[in-house]
């Protein structure tokens, strides 16, 4: 285990007897906005050897004294050229002018063009939110996660939701981090939308395999979401007015290319359409829904060293019930709460590091009244923060990445207050679990020979629950037979686990190059859901003395070749992945039986395997641009105590997984686009035979997941309608229009039977009905922008 | 907790209602060989009752001769009680559409441990049950439905000592005279001391439902009174049945009884009830502790 730290060393030993030698160093930037660009590559013409800007535009290029003719591009940008003699360290800001060719309606790749062979990261995908906004979604509202879905390897869950499944991982295994703060719950409306609204957001990074060492606490997969820092030139505004929605975001300079905002919030308005739609008796009338979330972000550049970055997020869903009869009142809100405050430094122009400290929240909450009665039942997960990640060029073919992370955790499993008249009964604040999570990294990517680069590194971490605590033992029967206290601060259990993580690229030839990684991975966290949904109620709890800490082992493997100068790429991976310590509620648990107790205590622990094959094609310019994306895929889960100990398929466990994706520039003035997903029907477990027990009757399930529902398949529509170039002008407005389910394909959400009649004159009759959710469903939306 | 789902439901409902559809559908069920079904009791100071039957395959189209065909006859099968001292191959009698194996020798005694031996088709079921010690009700009050009609319809509130050792279980059976000609039984009639374990019990109960009776109400549940099924009446004389069980048996009843109040909902997750039979049958043999007690229902017994 010790041996990734003394190659590290060893290599920046040698370093450090090379020649002479004199460092560029600087930020990218768009030259309109003023927005850092991640992903430029930034090279010498002479050794024809580069490197890329990071998630903050940096980048630092050290190279022997001379001369030399350094070029930046970027896809959607002018090529920049400069000639430059180094004699010295050279500090060099780049603003590059976007290509006028390219306007906002044809999608924009952000990457260069063949990095996908050359870097050393495999089972990633970079999607910048122009192309998010291009493809067609349902009420027209665009959506980050439901984009990811379309991804091969990536899978939905129901109908319409935004959780995803990434290789055979559960929807609690993505690290979801917006600006570097962790997003719990990452849906509104219960999986329909997702809580990224895509006009704050800039890009969009996704990675399934050979996870860095840069990030670590979830087993699966991380999505990268970066927010837009806000123009940093002029002022300008967008927005959108939709079916179901409307939307606003505000940004613009705060002090010139210093100083800049940005300011986005939208809210839904589904309550008052719903409204005339339900009759006044109807038990429904009194309901009300909605949701709003709001994203801040705001940049200070103190000098060419210094810059800090503030942002945040609120958002919230409520649900209201009144009943004017009964004097029955609840509301129900829930939602996430992040700010983030980071700093980015450069020592001298070769270690730039990035210093963040996140608060991140949780809730959960029910208030209900009714005359005296007031109880209010409250549960989620608060989150403080403190990060520091370096990043260290020594040399050209040397990238070293080191650093630490701390998590205080606040879990809130259940908690519940009430009041009757003058009495009243709390019981929150008992049963809060604190952690601390601890974790430090250190990776290098070394290109070892001219064909061969490895990303190699380690991630020690570190889980602590601590007091205060009381676990309760309980007995056979469920009862608590003990109780052990644990102080403030006390130690409950403590684990300490190593992840090795390993990545390489063999460049076969310019065209085309092959990557393998191995990962390891832990996770502390666990969510527990009751139901075959995502749900605001699914619980958030702590690896414990119970609840072992999550751990994934994946081997992926891929061959990368892109044709026609890199117009289109394509890939082939096969993965394979284990998951170990997996958590289930036991078979007929039923919610609230832990009330007053450990919610552990209603866990049974097994594990899942999963692997796959994945094929991807993407065209990335031209007129056409687009992808195919393919999956075949198996994910089984084995636990003893469930389904009689006999293996079973997961509930997303798919076969088949097709998404297709295609944009098409028509003109200036109208672009249209299409998608196309087909995917093997969830696995139910349906009931086999009834029988007769106190003259009712019983119904007998079949083995767990054993039935397959009809597979699912829908095509997606949609058009944008731009105005003139030429009346483009401070103020345009542009239509999109959206077919959601162009052939009203009737997909299967659920299925339920109905018995009628009576066995004992011999009329019953058992009929299964198949419940679909959304049928064809045109959508519009008016997006404005100044 | 019930109140968290219902709000999600309440919301999925609501888009079901807006956009969603449904539509009948075939569904291929894997191949099913019926099973062998045991409902079989042990009450103290009566004979072991057992009734066999076999699962019927989900979609397998029912007729008047399905009940007859699925209850198994002493032609097919032989039931054997032992109480560890004596053994007793039970009687086959016949009832209505109704088909049970009866006991003769010997009737449950509170404390004993009675073992099950079924033969069917050449294959051997076992099963063990015990008689717990019954616990006695102290009192019995009515309550009248303060949302109801009038103050003569109400519930029964009982009340009794849980003992002070852990894990009694209890399951609650009444029968109405003149009106109920069997034992019936709330839709709940289980629960456990997991969280009362030694303290004064005080719950209410409803008139069960009677499918034997199901005739006899109409499309609202109300009978030719006028008066809704869940009700007891002012005037009534009941006989309260107060059973305790063992662990098996319990673990059975309120499986049994979850999965009847869960029944539709898509989201709850399927769960067959757990069986205490060995051998690959469905069912139970359960032990009954049994406390009986008879009230008419007067002025003098309202709960205020």
């Amino acid at each position: 285990m010790k041996s990734p730290f003394f190659l590290i060393l060893f290599f920046i030993f040698i370093t450090a007897f090379s020649q002479k030698k004199y460092t560029i160093s600087g930020y990218i930037k768009d030259a309109k906005t003023g927005e850092s660009l991640y992903g430029a590559t930034i090279y010498s013409e002479e050794i024809r050897k580069g490197v890329i800007s990071n998630h903050y535009g940096f980048y630092s290029l050290t190279l022997p004294e001379g001369k030399y003719t350094i070029k930046v591009s970027f896809i959607g940008y002018k090529d920049f050229t400069k000639k430059i003699n180094l004699t010295h360290d050279i500090n060099l800001d780049i603003e590059l002018e976007q290509n006028v060719f390219v306007t906002k309606t044809v999608v924009i790749k952000s990457e260069n063009p063949d990095k996908n062979i050359k870097e050393v990261q495999m089972s990633a995908v970079r999607i910048p939110v122009q192309e998010i906004k291009q493809i067609p979604v349902i009420f027209g509202e665009v959506d980050v996660l439901k984009t990811i879905q379309l991804l091969p390897g990536v899978q939905s869950g129901n109908e319409g939701s935004s959780g995803f499944y990434v290789r055979g991982g559960g929807p609690d295994q993505n690290l979801i981090i917006l600006d570097e703060a962790i997003v719990y719950n990452a849906s509104h409306l219960f999986g329909f939308f997702s809580v990224f609204n895509g006009d704050a957001v800039k890009e969009v990074k996704l990675i399934k395999g050979g996870m860095p060492t840069k990030y670590g606490g979830r087993l699966s997969s991380v999505l990268d979401i970066t927010m837009k820092e806000g123009n940093s030139k002029e002022m300008h505004a967008e927005g959108g007015i939709g079916l179901i929605a409307s939307r606003l975001t505000v940004e613009g300079p705060i002090k010139k290319d210093t100083s800049s905002f940005i300011l986005s919030g939208r809210r839904t308005y589904i309550d008052f359409l719903i409204k005339p739609f339900i009759s006044e008796e109807k038990r429904a009338s009194g309901m009300g829904y909605f949701f709003y979330d709001f994203n801040v972000k705001f940049n200070y550049k103190f000098s060419s060293k210094n810059r800090i970055y503030l942002s945040g997020y609120f958002g919230r869903d409520v649900f209201s019930f009144t009943s004017k009869k009964s004097g029955f009142e609840s509301r129900i809100p829930w939602g996430n709460a992040t700010t983030t405050v980071r700093w980015n430094h450069l020592f001298g122009n070769k270690l730039f590091m990035n210093l963040t400290s996140v608060f991140s929240d949780y809730r959960f909450e029910m208030n209900a009244i009714q005359k005296d009665f007031e109880m209010k039942l409250f549960s989620g997960i608060t989150d403080a923060s403190l990060k520091v990640d370096f990043t260290y060029l020594p040399n050209i073919r040397h990238k070293i990445n080191f650093g630490g992370q701390y998590i205080f955790h606040d879990f809130r499993p259940q908690a519940l207050s009430a009041k009757i008249g003058e009495t009243s009964i709390d019981i929150s604040g008992i049963k809060n679990q604190y952690a601390n999570e601890f974790a430090l990294y250190i990776s290098d990517d070394f290109d070892f020979t001219e064909k061969l680069k490895i990303h190699f590194g380690l991630r020690p971490t570190m889980f602590q629950q601590i007091g205060p605590f009381d676990r309760y033992i309980v007995g056979s029967l469920g009862e608590v037979k003990d109780t052990i206290h644990y102080g403030p601060w006390e130690n409950v259990v403590y684990y300490f686990r190593l992840e090795p993580r390993f990545s390489l690229r063999y460049t076969l030839n310019s065209k085309s190059s092959i990557k393998a990684s191995y990962t390891q991975n832990y996770q502390y966290l666990h969510l527990a859901t009751l139901s075959s949904a995502t749900m605001p109620t699914d619980l958030w709890v702590p690896s414990s003395e119970l609840v072992k800490p999550q751990f994934a082992t994946q081997y992926a493997a891929g061959y990368f070749r892109n044709f026609y100068k890199n117009v289109i790429e394509t890939s082939v991976e096969v993965y394979y992945k284990k998951l170990k310590h997996q958590i289930e509620y036991k078979d007929g648990t039923f919610p609230g039986e832990n009330v007053g107790q450990n919610e552990d205590n209603s866990f049974v622990f097994g594990e899942a395997e999963s692997y796959g094959i994945e094929f991807f094609v993407r065209k990335n310019s031209g007129r056409f641009t687009g992808w195919i994306g393919y999956t075949l895929s198996k994910t089984t889960k084995f636990f003893p105590d469930l389904n009689n100990g006999k293996p079973f398929p997961a509930k997303y466990d798919r076969r088949h997984d097709l998404s297709i994706v295609g944009n098409y520039r028509i003109s200036d003035r109208l672009t249209a686009s299409a998608v196309f997903v087909y995917a093997t029907g969830n696995a139910v477990t349906l009931p086999i035979a009834y029988y007769l027990i106190d003259y009712n009757l019983v119904v007998e399930y079949m083995e767990r997941n054993s039935y397959r529902m009809e597979p699912y398949h829908r095509l997606d529509l949609s058009v944008s309608l731009y105005p003139k170039k030429k009346k483009r002008k401070k103020f345009y407005s542009f239509w999109n229009f959206s077919i959601y389910n162009v052939y009203n394909h009737a997909n299967p959400y659920f299925i339920y039977f109905d018995q009628e009649g009576n066995l004992y004159d011999g009329s019953l009759v058992t009929k299964a009905y198949q419940v679909s959710l959304f049928p064809i469903l045109p959508s519009i939306t008016w997006n404005f922008k100044f | 907790m019930k109140e968290r789902s219902l709000v999600v439901f309440s919301i999925i409902g609501i888009i079901l209602f807006l956009f969603g559809c449904e539509k009948e559908i075939e569904v291929d069920l894997p191949n099913y060989e019926p099973k062998l079904v045991v409902e079989g009791y042990i009450e103290q100071n009566d004979y072991p009752f057992v009734m066999l039957s076999k699962s019927i395959p989900y979609f397998d189209p029912v007729d008047t001769n399905t009940l007859n065909n699925i209850m198994i006859s002493n032609d097919e099968a032989t039931v054997i009680v032992s109480n560890g001292e004596e053994t007793d191959t039970l009687q086959f009698i016949s009832f209505g559409q109704f088909k049970g194996f009866v006991g003769t020798k010997f009737k449950g005694e509170v404390g004993k441990k009675y073992s099950l031996k079924v033969i069917y088709k050449n294959k051997v079921y076992y099963s063990t049950t015990t008689i717990t010690p019954p616990v006695p009700i102290d009192s019995i009050k009515f309550y009248p439905d303060p949302e109801g009609e009038t103050d003569t319809l109400g519930f029964l509130w009982l009340y009794a000592k849980d003992p002070d050792t852990l894990g009694n279980n209890y399951r609650i059976f009444t029968k109405t005279l003149g009106k109920d000609p069997v034992f019936v039984h709330p839709r709940i009639s289980v629960d456990e001391d997991k969280y009362f374990n030694g303290i004064n019990m005080e719950f209410s109960i409803y008139h069960g439902w009677n499918m034997m009776k199901a005739n006899d109400y109409d499309e609202q549940g109300r009978d030719s009174l006028g008066i809704k099924w869940y009700y007891f009446v002012m005037g009534e004389t009941v006989v309260i049945k107060f059973c305790t069980m063992d662990r098996a048996h319990f673990l059975f009843w309120r499986s049994a009884e979850q999965q009847q109040n869960t029944d539709g909902n898509p989201f709850a997750s399927p769960v067959t009830p757990y069986t205490n039979i060995k051998g690959g049958a469905l069912g139970v043999w359960g032990g009954y502790g049994v406390y009986l007690d008879t009230i008419t229902i007067t002025p003098d017994i309202i709960r205020h």
